[in-house]
């Protein structure tokens, strides 16, 4: 089966958390962590390093047992991970390989380990663009083609369900392109594509949901659209000639929203929709704008705003 | 079981791995096979060498004759089986590998089930190579020594290798899982091999000097009885009953561990 290929998505959440917690003696690595993502698309899983992500990634898929709480991954408890691992591919931090094994090796080795078609193996090298490198010991790969063959080992299942953690870590820039391409391209295929990562600014162009936790704990869980809708309430606008400007706050004013007078401009607290209706406004009282844009914070700028509580800890 | 098997045999079962550890196997089987006979000749079997107390004449031309040599290496053959066993199961916690091994075969009754019984066949195969030598060295030096070789080559003979062989395949693999134990306790291929080789051949002799009655009950006592089909000091049934259960033990608190730890690796 082409791992692109669509596929009828189950009933039911992708993933599921419900007071999911984990702790490493006195550390508590993950605490109460609750969230429900349906399936398709690209789910972000973001947090600073340190944040709790491979820790619930690994409680994920079986690797470690939860302290308190639990979780479903595609409908199933993950107490019995034998019951859904079959329709998952995982990269799970750096990936590792035997090195003295070819990557065409390597991953026959693991897709008889997991009982998958062996016609997968050039498949997946293909997808990742290691076709060429297949013969070659993975002692001699580079950081970021061992990276690749991490991703193809998470395809070698043809998985509705793909939980990476970091995958684009060690990828030159054209490289981090073509995987959050690739994985885009699996998202809209009906599968879920769970990807962890410290780089918001990553899952800002690549996420159509996010988790997002800090310290252990959930920040935020659900719609990037959201999340980014609150992130864009200013409207910057500079008219050409700089004269026109008090009639440009006049007009600002008169239709009731807030302003920040700058040097030739002004910052207007609006949703962005509203910069057509001031463009209308301008225009109709002979004020040709030179810019006009919403002004958007960044993920990174939310992020940091949510969490300030507990960073200035 | 079966895909866990192949998985492993291919990563394991690659030309330079098997030469790179039947060489060892080989050359302890060729040397104690060699020394076996030079001192059958000069001390009529009390001498002991490098590789124990040696065979005399008789004992050399007597069916089992041609398999003896095997014998005299068998605690070698049996600590390389350990190395084996160790860095193996070692290795996939060292660098990380256990974890996607875990996510393709998330039973780990079947996961670890399936290694124990690979690298099992493993040295049973280098242990099937050094027995060959074995035989065949002998073959080429008792004309040198006059040993007779009439009974090796009757029935008797061949049935006697073949059992010599099932009893250091099993000895073997009984050392292998003291390896897999070690490395599933330390996660470290350098200090369970470490702690399997002191505690084996230096605190284990150590015991048996000071505490007699425990002496010849302890593994590496036990498992060169049953590889030499019972010696002068432990019999065949007591030598096979200890071994299987330190195989026993050692199953066990391998699985247990393997099965409830945390994967934090």
């Amino acid at each position: 089966m082409d791992k692109l290929s669509p596929v009828n998505v189950g009933e039911g959440p992708a993933l599921s958390a419900s007071g999911l917690t984990k702790t490493f003696g006195k550390l508590k690595a993950v605490e109460d962590l609750s969230f429900k993502m349906p399936r398709g698309g690209v789910i972000g899983f973001v947090g600073p390093n340190g944040a709790g992500k491979s820790t619930t990634i690994r409680m994920l898929l079986g690797l470690i047992k939860p302290t308190g709480g639990n979780a479903q991954v595609l409908g199933h408890g993950i107490g019995t991970p034998s019951t859904y691992l079959n329709k998952v591919g995982a990269l799970i931090e750096a990936p590792v390989f035997y090195p003295s094994l070819s990557g065409s090796n390597n991953l026959r080795a693991l897709a008889k380990l997991g009982g998958f078609p062996l016609e997968q193996v050039p498949r997946v090298l293909e997808t990742v663009g290691l076709t060429s490198r297949a013969g070659d010991k993975v002692a001699n790969y580079s950081l970021g083609m061992k990276q690749r063959l991490g991703i193809a080992v998470a395809l070698l299942p043809a998985p509705e369900l793909l939980i990476l953690d970091e995958p684009t870590n060690g990828l030159d820039p054209a490289g981090i392109v073509e995987i959050r391409n690739l994985l885009r391209q699996i998202g809209s295929s009906g599968r879920t594509v769970f990807v962890s990562t410290h780089l918001l600014s990553e899952v800002e162009v690549e996420a159509d949901r996010l988790v997002m936790i800090h310290n252990g704990r959930l920040v935020f869980a659900g719609e990037l659209a959201d999340i980014m809708q609150k992130a864009c309430e200013s409207v910057y606008a500079a008219p050409e000639n700089t004269a026109d400007l008090p009639l440009l706050i006049g007009l600002v004013s008169e239709a009731g929203h807030l302003f920040r007078q700058e040097d030739d401009a002004v910052t207007i607290t609006a949703p962005k929709e509203w910069s057509s209706e001031l463009n209308r406004l301008a225009t109709s009282k002979g004020i040709n704008l030179r810019e006009l844009r919403p002004q958007c914070e960044s993920l990174e700028d939310i992020f940091l705003s949510m969490t300030r509580g507990e960073v200035a800890k | 079981m079966n895909r866990v098997f192949s998985s492993e045999w291919l990563k394991i079962a690659r030309p330079a791995n098997v030469l790179g550890w039947m060489g060892p196997v080989v050359l302890f089987a060729f040397m104690g096979t060699m020394f076996n006979f030079m001192d059958a000749a000069t001390a009529a079997g009390q001498f002991r060498g490098p590789f124990g107390i040696a065979p005399g004449p008789e004992q050399l031309a007597a069916p089992g004759g041609w398999i003896i040599g095997i014998y005299s290496a068998s605690s070698f053959i049996g600590l390389i089986a350990l190395a084996i066993f160790a860095t193996n199961i070692a290795r996939d916690y060292e660098k990380g590998t256990i974890r996607i091994l875990l996510v393709m075969e998330p039973n780990r009754f079947r996961l670890f089930f399936g290694k124990l019984i690979t690298l099992s066949s493993f040295v049973v195969v280098i242990t099937a190579g050094a027995a060959v030598v074995t035989a065949l060295v002998s073959l080429a030096l008792a004309p040198g020594e006059n040993i007779p070789v009439d009974a090796w080559l009757s029935w008797l003979g061949i049935r006697d290798l073949l059992i010599g062989f099932a009893n250091i395949s099993l000895a073997t693999i009984i050392w292998g899982l003291i390896g897999g134990v070690l490395a599933i306790t330390t996660r470290s291929a350098a200090i369970s091999i470490s702690a399997g080789v002191g505690f084996l051949l230096i605190f284990e002799l150590l015991i048996g000097q000071f505490v007699e009655s425990v002496g010849t009950k302890l593994p590496a006592t036990v498992l060169g009885a049953l590889a030499s089909g019972g010696t002068i000091n432990i019999e065949y049934s007591t030598a096979l009953t200890f071994s299987l259960a330190y195989g026993a033990a050692c199953i066990i608190i391998a699985t247990l561990i393997f099965v409830r730890r945390d994967v934090t690796d």
